[in-house]
């Protein structure tokens, strides 16, 4: 593909410095919860999209504040396993940084919404104590196959999981 | 006036030198206040050698300006004036002192203006005498409020005591001032010269209170600012008033009215007569108009609870409470009884509100940022009646308010910098600044701090700051919200984050403002005296800080 060619997303990540943009300078901005476009397309890559309340807008709007961001961020789980210890941590950070809501997806992962930016930091960091992160999530990215999570449903969910464990211990 | 005449009289006053300067104001003030004029600039004979301290504690400017009518008038008479801020007073000076004039306001519950207030402390102090010491005491008050003057009487009193002789007696000065501060200084300049001749005293009038302009208004927009989940309620109000005039760092004021259900219940429960008319304050009320309108029956202070206890003759907890519930605790014997403590009632304190526009964007109209105070009377949750009022108007309702003017707290040229200090409603003065700056298309920078609890929840104007830094005319903009994070976050913090940057910004001659609570104000200027000391380049920061001061560079509104 010639570079004229490129699409706009595509001039964005190339022009990107190794999709780090400018998210660090965004992240510290504390005067708006949001960041700018081109960072929005770019946190894809480090697991979150931007999002705002549509419900909120007209309300916010009036008492002047800006819409009510926050980011939704996203899990990477091979084979879509999670130890206790982790499922554990999830909770914990999903109630200390999120609505407190975990989303199983059919892609065999979880997703926390409602963070807000100030927390964006210590969220990903708590992940990472967890053995956790949400690296390539989002975006034009491979994922996990759309398969059941519930372990009744799907023929080829023992398999996995065993290939999962199978990995982990030769992991450790 | 003509451009002719304002040149003529630009160049006559640029030809006079500062002495011939300070006697043409004088002169001139004496023309306004219909006092005869000494021709020249030659000292009166008996006047000669004499050194008087002239020492003014102001909070919005007004015992400044007297101050300074005083000392052209006190030279005018070949009266060695020296002029000064108490706060700039050099204690240690006190006991050398021959003639000291104090020309001193009083704050809402009494208390000396933020400036006057080391002085006051030093003089309360035990330990020392001041036998040489002839003094005179100026008092500005505001009979609307339940302390009238009680600063002004203290420093009379406690001057006194500590072993001063007075050569006039107090003078005690309401909102319309001018004649009564007239009246004063021609007493002590005849006092000190010994010269009868000097000026004719002017003759005191007799007359109404109040000199304050009241405006009735009309509620446009009444919305709270804090978004769901918020533990505060801070409304922005719109108030529509075609003949209002005020500058950006003016308050408005608001005498709020007692609920007509506690006023009925008050005259039911003690079967007083509402029509009954009393004096009070020099002016005669009905007694229903009293209840709802001037006297303080909400929240009694406790020294008026203790009052009724001695009228009652009853054993009275010493809190703060409403005059119903003690009425029905501890009840009177018949109405007559109730008529004679009606008479020992305050009035209700006039609430100040920072106004948050600038008539130069919103002609016609004044903003509002009002936190509804809240509190707990044993506990029951209470909200402070003004407040409360405030931010239950709908659009369409009426109020009556007064502009209560602050000269001591406006923005600099338009080319000079400012930096603003202003979290929760200290935002408030700094959004009519803005506004103010925005449309003069000032060309000096503006820098302003701002905190609050949750960034989410309690961002106040965040849409305005916003579109103010994007259009330029916030050249900065630091948050602090304290709950976010584990830590506790304050806008101090955040100016020592940005330390070396704020003292240039001061270095180039920026003007700092503080506005907000007085705990928070206590701490951002110790953060500011740290700064300064650390910069390297001053010694003594508490110096570098006071000569802002003086020089009006470092201008507080707090609360």
């Amino acid at each position: 593909m010639s570079a004229e060619n490129l699409s706009g997303i595509e001039k964005i990540k190339q022009a990107s410095d190794a999709l780090r943009g400018t998210i660090k300078q965004g992240l510290a901005d504390e005067v708006t919860g949001a960041i700018s476009e081109e960072d929005k397309a770019l946190v894809k890559f480090h697991g979150m999209y931007l999002q705002d309340d549509r419900d909120r807008r007209d309300e916010r709007a009036e008492k002047k504040l800006e819409r009510l961001y926050s980011f939704m961020i996203r899990l990477r789980l091979p084979g879509g396993l999670l130890s206790a210890e982790q499922w554990l941590a999830t909770q914990d950070i999903a109630g200390e940084h999120t609505t407190g809501i975990i989303k199983i997806t059919t892609r065999q992962t979880v997703q926390l919404h409602g963070l807000y930016k100030s927390h964006v930091k210590p969220t990903i960091q708590a992940f990472n104590e967890a053995k956790l992160h949400s690296i390539a999530t989002c975006g034009d990215i491979n994922r996990n196959v759309i398969c059941s999570a519930h372990p009744r449903q799907s023929p080829v969910h023992k398999q996995v999981h065993d290939c999962i464990l199978y990995v982990r211990r030769y992991d450790r | 006036m003509s451009p002719e005449k304002k040149n003529q009289i630009k160049e006559f006053i640029d030809s006079l030198n500062k002495q011939e300067q300070a006697w043409t104001n004088g002169y001139l003030d004496g023309i306004l206040n219909g006092i005869p004029a000494t021709e020249s600039l030659t000292p009166k004979a008996g006047a000669e050698n004499k050194k008087i301290t002239i020492a003014y504690g102001t909070e919005s400017g007004n015992s400044k300006k007297i101050a300074n009518i005083f000392a052209s008038r006190a030279k005018q008479e070949g009266i060695h004036a020296k002029i000064v801020s108490l706060d700039q007073y050099r204690l240690s000076d006190l006991p050398k002192e021959e003639y000291f004039l104090t020309v001193i306001s009083t704050q809402g519950e009494g208390e000396p203006p933020a400036s006057a207030k080391k002085f006051y402390d030093h003089i309360h102090q035990n330990g020392f005498k001041l036998p040489k010491l002839k003094y005179g005491v100026l008092a500005l008050g505001d009979t609307s409020y339940p302390m009238f003057c009680k600063a002004g009487e203290d420093v009379d009193q406690q001057l006194g005591s500590l072993g001063g002789s007075r050569i006039v007696d107090i003078q005690r000065c309401d909102v319309d001032f001018d004649s009564d501060a007239h009246h004063w200084m021609n007493e002590v300049i005849q006092k000190i010269s010994g010269n009868h001749t000097a000026s004719e005293p002017v003759s005191k009038q007799v007359k109404k209170s109040t000199g304050k302009k009241i405006y009735e208004g009309e509620i446009l927009t009444n919305i709270n600012l804090n978004d769901r989940g918020s533990s505060k309620k801070t409304h922005h109000i719109e108030i529509a008033c075609e003949d209002v005039y005020y500058k950006p760092g003016d308050s408005l004021g608001i005498v709020p009215h007692n609920p007509v259900a506690v006023v009925d219940a008050i005259i039911a429960h003690t079967g007083i007569d509402p029509e009954r008319t009393f004096v009070h304050r020099n002016d005669t009320y009905s007694v229903y108009e009293l209840l709802q309108k001037k006297l303080n029956i909400i929240y009694l202070p406790e020294r008026v609870v203790a009052k009724y206890a001695a009228h009652v003759r009853a054993d009275i907890p010493h809190i703060k409470t409403g005059l119903l519930n003690l009425l029905q605790t501890y009840p009177v014997k018949d109405a007559a009884h109730f008529e004679i403590f009606l008479q020992q009632l305050e009035p209700t304190t006039p609430r100040l509100y920072s106004i948050s526009s600038s008539l130069e964007t919103v002609d016609g109209e004044v903003h509002l940022t009002v936190a509804r105070d809240a509190f707990t009377i044993e506990e029951e949750l209470k909200f402070g009646l003004c407040s409360d009022l405030l931010c239950s108007l709908k659009a369409g309702d009426k109020i009556d308010f007064y502009i209560h003017h602050n000269d001591q707290f406006r923005l600099p040229d338009d080319h000079k910098d400012v930096i603003m200090i202003g979290p929760g409603t200290g935002i408030a003065p700094f959004r009519a600044f803005l506004s103010e700056r925005e449309s003069a298309g000032a060309s000096g920078r503006n820098w302003l701090f701002y905190g609050d609890q949750h960034f989410v929840s309690d961002f106040l104007y965040q849409t305005e700051l916003q579109q103010w830094l994007e259009s330029g005319v916030l050249n900065a903009l630091d948050v602090a919200f304290s709950r976010d994070q584990p830590e506790k976050i304050y806008v101090q913090d955040k100016i020592r984050q940005k330390a070396t940057e704020f003292f240039q910004w001061l270095e180039n001659g920026a003007t700092l403002y503080v506005c907000g609570a007085r705990r928070m104000s206590e701490d951002v200027e110790k953060t500011i005296l740290e700064l300064i000391a650390k910069s390297g380049k001053q010694e003594d920061a508490e110096t570098y800080l006071n000569e802002l001061k003086s020089t009006g560079r470092y201008l507080k509104d707090v609360y």
